[in-house]
């Protein structure tokens, strides 16, 4: 029984036609993304089975792909992601102290998820290209720049109220 | 003159400067559709590439490579070809390209359109990193479906025969990738490992076929360099470093932001520009070009322009032009070793050197701050880096190396101070 | 200077050297030694270990030998102060997190990274920091994991997806935690997947059956030949005590490279299986009883004799293996044609015998083994080919991997790890229907003419597919192209007419032809007369029974060889004969309940891991082995044993030497002037339709296999693919 559903078929569809004929592995990064996006932030074995399958590649090379990108996760994690930037500029405004409010108030440290399994706290290694911004973090995808403790409250606290 | 936002920047100001009929407004796609018509000679291809080797533009993804010689790099002949848009920004402290990709989208695209035009690639692909899929994906995607639609991209586009495909490509968290073979190999969907030197990708590119790879700001630089031309674009900069850079000032400093402005602005000018020294606070370093390039103290970078030429006299490199900021009160042990982990945690893990080096680099000065530090580590974390530095398959090797060697050799004292004192910061 | 060469200076001599080369391929030429770990000649180059990093003039960085190609007027200094330290910094780097693990790592005495910390390493670490450790694998019952002590040098995985052709084994994660992995729990499944153990510079891919028992330094090395294919595999042997311990690949370009199958390297466990018989065993009043040489001879000789001097030679039959050496074969044939026996075969795997007048001198491939990765065109038919000889299969994946096109006619989809052309599936009993389509499409485009009753004949096949006009067109009109015939043909009921339609087809086209054989000495078996209707070097005799024939049917002495029934493709009717024959002699290796149930006189006999002897491999190449020191003390060869034989019937011991003078001139005569097989054979009667084939398992070939340990272990014995 195949888990990718047709939305996911079709996307990865179309990421296939942007290559050339035989190139499908080329798809495999985009494909990741969406089934991680389906699967509520993480990848399964068997998920990684199906995408290789449906590209037609040799599963190892999905499954190489999958542990060599930070975005994906191949362990189950919590599912709203929040990735602190530490990196230099953003730690020369004090991105650190975000995050060890995050730990404390989130009870959890960095690359863990909340006992509910809402939020996984991403340890962020990476300068996340928000640098003029700084600090900020990433949630979900976006991103929220010019934080300080008060702004961190608030998203923590919106993310409270989200099921 | 007008310093501020004269090439890439120049229409951002504008109402929705990222549509197309905006950009259009503002002179956009002229260039373009010159080529198209096929105006006059100076369309040709080879004389595009004239054109950008005479006005002086350098790549601007940090090596700043002459981007005219790099296109003619290129075979002359019948196979396919690509060209391939580095927005893998990924350099601690820049974030121009994510306002290149957000505010000005069709510059890019362009861009890319020239340059592929220029060196026969029919194809082409911008690597997008993972990261923005949010953040700017969406605008460049946009951007590329508005080119489409107004019929500047496709085959036999206009029926001026000319064939050129453009497609956006998501990364997936991975710093490495900004290497222009280790993104070739994520473009083809395997890990980001760079590749060795030669062959290169001019010869042996994206699926073996020869290949060109540009960092975004470099082709967003095109389109204005073709309308105004290479005069124009050397009114701008130094001899050697022409045209302008678009700054990410960031850190201690007063109005973080990017700033586009002539290459060669002397140093203090460029902070006044950004608003002067966070809360009034005295200059202590500066990291010129992303955390790849060697820090300059104060008193060193106070008396530098901001080029190619100037930075590398006085030690460092202008690199991605992502200045950092770093006041008096920092703790320059605990800065290297955030930047040390930042090497450790993105190498590719494909060389002896780097793969084992970054980590040994990470642990030491991890002990050091936490205040197991011993007298010899110092010697031996310079001794390490000079051994992972020229023995690397790619720069990434030679990155991690410098901000040690530089950060030892100016903060000496800070150092020793915290090997002395279990660590404890001289800077507090 | 001419195109091809150029002019480099090496350590202060200059040399002439060809251009386009890697500076490690020239240096490896000239005896200068740089090191290296992730550089094979046989593999893609990686340039990630750095080890090989040299002073070369004018570039500022040390360069890795292995990627940097030759040029006009390169000065290179491997010796500098820059090279070693560039050098030692790699080695110093490698041992930082290598674990100290020698005192109980199989590969101490055999490991290239202690060799180069001998003379790049220091002596003492400055690393004081807290080791990485990696987590194992568990890739199957033949490979060890330790891979916390892996360089990643990526030569398992090269090997993976370049020479095996699929890539199992990959490199999962990134930086420091990188590690080489299958990510999900799996084996390592294919063929030739324990090459990864030699390999592996270092001990992080081991032979997993031979972790812990010896030192390489305790081991002597034998040179011999695999017994489990008409290959011919070059292998070393590394014995101790008399004991194979284990086996490693002989490196042989013109036959197997630097590879060995599977089965070659584990096949020999079998060999010490504790159901090994030592002592000859003759049956008295319903049991066996334990005998000695002397009185087993005697009385095989008596129960010969008897009949013989009766005039029943007709009564008489034997089955031999088709993988003994050749000089068994020498004195078997011998002993029987001698006294006049003639019902004697090999061929327990054949079903149709109607061609066997048209049989060819000896089944063989008329070109080297390694001259198939050059033709142009391979067309391969009724074949398991990976699991029936996977050395040929590797050749032929070496043809597509230089843009050969090869094409299938099998029953039954097979994976293959390269682009195939064209594959003809079809069901078991059209196979040879097809073939015949084959060479009508071919007929109709070739020049060549063909007899008329045989035009008759295709003319009443079914019209060719364009598939099957697509294979013609291109084996006709490529200059290099081959044939290959495999065993599940051979083993089929029209195995006859489908060799006589290959044949047509190869004239029609000009291609050679490769006929696969069972075991590891068809070819001699056939030279040497082991066949009912030829004596040695093809001299014709009185037609004898053949094998399908021998085994159905009752004898009063049957004599068996070196093999056991279930070797025997009708096992079952040869069950029937052993329990319906009168006196039953067997020759075996190991115990079997079939003879402890019926057999008169068991004897004991060497195989050829423990013999001297010789195979003639499918190419004709004569390759002699000495493994006698496997025995401790004085024994009794199975060459021995077979003089004794003869000299006891009182014929005279026919001269091996002689035969050998005449040996290599017959092969050479058959290779160089192939007899083509230009007649269908005669339509008979109808054939026993016996269970169609559809697999081959590999590792049940023949008794020694069937009792390995390890390859019993695998996926492919046990059956859960």
């Amino acid at each position: 029984m195949s888990l990718l559903n047709r939305e996911i078929k079709e996307e990865i569809d179309l990421w296939v036609q942007k290559f050339p004929e035989g190139k499908q592995r080329s798809a495999i990064i985009a494909a990741l993304h969406s089934v991680q996006h389906f699967n509520n932030g993480f990848l399964t074995s068997e998920l990684m089975n199906q995408v290789a399958e449906y590209l037609d590649v040799p599963k190892i090379q999905v499954f190489e792909v999958a542990s060599f990108y930070s975005m994906f996760n191949t362990q189950p994690v919590g599912k709203h992601e929040i990735s602190v930037c530490t990196n230099i500029s953003c730690m020369l405004r004090g991105s650190d102290e975000i995050v060890d409010h995050i730990e404390k108030r989130l009870q959890i440290k960095s690359g863990e998820s909340t006992a509910d399994g809402k939020i996984f706290l991403k340890k962020e290694e990476e300068c996340l290209a928000a640098c003029t911004g700084a600090p900020m973090l990433m949630l979900d995808h976006q991103y929220i720049e010019n934080l300080d403790i008060k702004k961190v409250d608030e998203i923590l606290d919106s993310l409270e109220k989200k099921p | 003159m007008n310093q501020l936002n004269q090439v890439v920047f120049a229409n951002i100001d504008e109402q929705e400067p990222w549509t197309i009929d905006s950009y259009i407004a503002s002179g956009g796609y002229e260039a373009w559709k010159n080529i198209l018509t096929n105006k006059n000679d100076s369309y040709k291809p080879e004389n595009i590439i004239e054109t950008i080797q005479e006005s002086g533009l350098r790549g601007r993804g940090g090596a700043g490579f002459p981007t005219g010689l790099k296109w003619s790099f290129m075979p002359k002949d019948d196979t396919q070809k690509y060209i391939v848009c580095n927005s893998d920004e990924s350099e601690p402290g820049t974030c121009h390209d994510r306002d290149i990709l957000k505010l000005n989208p069709h510059a890019l695209i362009e861009g890319i359109a020239i340059g592929g035009y220029a060196i026969g690639a029919t194809i082409g692909y911008n690597y997008v990193r993972g990261e923005f899929m949010d953040e700017c994906y969406p605008q460049i995607e946009n951007a590329l479906n508005e080119a489409y639609q107004h019929g500047l991209l496709g085959k036999d586009i206009n029926n001026s025969s000319i064939d050129f495909d453009l497609y956006n490509f998501v990364g997936a968290g991975a710093y490495i990738c900004g290497e222009e073979t280790a993104l070739l190999e994520s473009l083809e969907g395997k890990q980001g490992k760079p590749r060795f030197k030669p062959p290169f990708p001019a010869n042996f590119g994206l699926y073996g076929k020869p290949t060109t790879v540009n960092n975004t700001q470099t082709l967003a630089s095109v389109p204005m360099i073709i309308k105004n031309g290479p005069e124009w674009f050397k009114t701008f900069g130094t001899e050697k470093s022409s045209g302008t850079i678009i700054f990410s000032v960031s850190g201690h400093i007063n109005k973080p932001g990017n700033y586009e402005l002539p290459l060669g602005i002397p140093f203090n000018k460029l902070i006044e520009y950004s608003g002067g020294i966070l809360d009034g606070k005295k200059l202590k370093a500066v990291i010129p070009g992303g955390s790849s390039t060697k820090v300059l103290p104060a008193h060193i970078i106070e008396d530098c322009t901001m080029d190619y030429e100037s930075l590398q006299e006085a030690g460092s490199a202008l690199g991605t032009a992502a200045v950092v900021v770093i006041a008096e009160g920092t703790c320059m042990v605990n800065l290297l070793k955030r930047i040390s982990r930042f090497y450790f945690a993105e190498s590719c893990g494909q060389c002896t050197p780097c793969r084992e080096g970054t980590g040994w680099l990470y642990r030491i000065l991890d002990r050091i701050t936490n205040g197991n530090g011993k007298e010899s580590d110092l010697e031996l974390l310079v001794d390490v880096a000079n051994r992972i530095e020229g023995n690397t398959i790619c720069a990434f090797g030679d990155a991690s190396a410098w901000p040690v060697q530089s950060f030892i050799e100016h903060y000496y004292e800070e150092f020793e101070y915290m090997v002395k004192h279990k660590g404890k910061t001289k800077a507090a | 200077m001419t195109d091809k060469k150029v002019k480099i200076t090496i350590d202060g001599a200059v040399h002439s050297v060809d251009k386009n080369k890697m500076l490690i391929e020239i240096t490896d030429e000239l005896g200068i030694y740089i090191p290296r770990f992730c550089y094979h000649e046989k593999l893609s180059i990686a340039a990630n270990c750095r080890m090989c990093l040299v002073e070369v003039e004018n570039s500022s960085n040390a360069l890795p030998a292995c990627a940097t190609p030759v040029s006009e007027g390169m000065v290179v200094n491997t010796q500098s102060s820059s090279s070693k330290t560039a050098q030692e910094s790699t080695m110093e780097f490698l041992l930082i997190n290598h674990p100290l693990d020698c005192p109980i790592c199989d590969q101490g005495g055999e490991c290239e990274l202690q060799d180069l910390a001998y003379s790049y390493g220091k002596n003492n670490s400055r690393f004081d920091l807290l080791k990485q450790t990696k987590p194992n694998d568990d890739l199957g019952p033949l490979v060890s994991t330790d891979m916390t002590r892996c360089i990643m040098c990526t030569r398992c995985v090269r090997f993976g997806s370049e020479v095996a052709g699929i890539q199992e084994l990959g490199t999962i994660g990134r930086g420091e935690a990188s590690t080489i992995s299958t990510f999900v729990e799996q084996t390592v499944d294919h063929e030739l997947s324990g090459n990864i153990i030699d390999l592996c510079p270092v001990g992080a891919l081991n032979n997993k059956p031979y972790r812990y028992t010896d030192r390489t330094w305790e081991l002597d090395q034998i040179r011999s030949i695999s017994p489990h294919d008409c290959v011919g595999t070059n292998i070393f042997m590394h014995v101790k005590n008399h004991k194979i311990k284990r086996i490693v690949p002989l490196q042989n370009d013109s036959i197997n490279e630097s590879w060995i199958a599977d089965r070659d390297r584990f096949g020999f466990d079998g060999i010490y299986s504790s159901d090994r018989i030592d002592a000859p065993l003759i049956r008295r009043n319903g049991e066996l009883v334990t005998a000695s040489h002397e009185d087993s001879v005697k009385l095989m000789n008596e129960h010969i004799s008897s009949l013989v001097n009766a005039n029943s030679q007709d009564k008489i039959a034997a089955l031999v293996s088709p993988s003994i050496s050749l000089n068994e074969q020498f004195l078997l044939a011998n002993y029987l044609s001698l006294q006049g026996i003639k019902n004697i075969d090999h061929r327990i795997h054949q079903i149709d015998f109607t061609g066997d007048t048209l049989d060819p001198l000896f089944p063989h491939l008329n070109i080297n083994l390694n001259e198939i990765q050059n033709m142009k065109t391979i067309l391969v038919m009724g074949s398991d080919l990976r699991k029936e000889t996977p050395m040929i299969a590797h050749w032929v994946k070496r043809a597509a991997d230089n843009g050969s096109s090869i094409h299938f006619i099998d029953n039954s989809i097979r994976e293959y790890h390269f682009p195939i052309s064209d594959y003809i599936m079809t069901d078991y009993d059209s196979i040879t229907e097809n073939i015949g389509m084959l060479v009508k499409a071919a007929f109709s485009i070739s020049d060549s003419f063909i007899p008329n009753h045989i035009e008759d004949r295709l003319n009443k096949l079914p019209e060719p597919t364009r598939t099957h006009k697509q294979i013609a067109l291109s084996l006709c009109n490529n200059d290099e192209t081959l044939l290959i015939n495999g065993l599940l043909a051979r083993s089929h009921p029209d195995f006859a007419l489908i060799r006589s339609y290959i044949n047509i087809l190869s004239e029609l086209s000009s291609s050679r032809i490769g006929e696969l054989s069972h075991g590891a000495n068809s070819v001699g078996a056939y030279i040497t007369g082991c066949i009912p209707h030829r004596n040695q070097l093809a001299e014709p005799s009185d037609q004898g029974l053949n094998a399908l024939q021998i085994a159905s049917s009752n004898h009063d002495l049957l004599i068996l060889y070196g093999l056991e029934s279930k070797d025997c493709l009708y096992e079952k009717n040869l069950i029937e004969s052993i329990k319906g024959s009168k006196t039953v002699i067997a020759f075996s290796y190991f115990e079997d309940e079939v003879f402890n149930e019926y057999a008169d006189i068991i004897i004991p006999i060497n195989t050829t891991y423990e013999s001297k002897g010789s195979f003639i491999n499918l190419a004709g190449t004569l390759q002699e082995f000495n493994n006698e020191m496997m025995h401790p003390h004085d024994y009794l060869s199975n060459e021995k044993l077979l003089s004794d034989l003869i000299n006891i019937s009182g014929q005279t011991l026919p001269s091996f030497e002689d035969f050998l003078k005449q040996l290599i001139p017959f092969i050479q005569e058959s290779i160089n002037n192939p007899n083509y097989i230009n007649e269908l054979p005669l339509e008979t009667a109808e054939k026993d339709a016996l269970n169609s084939l559809n697999q081959f398992n590999m590792y049940n070939l023949d008794p020694i296999l069937r009792r390995s340990k390890p390859l019993q272990s695998t996926k492919e014995s046990l059956g859960d693919s």
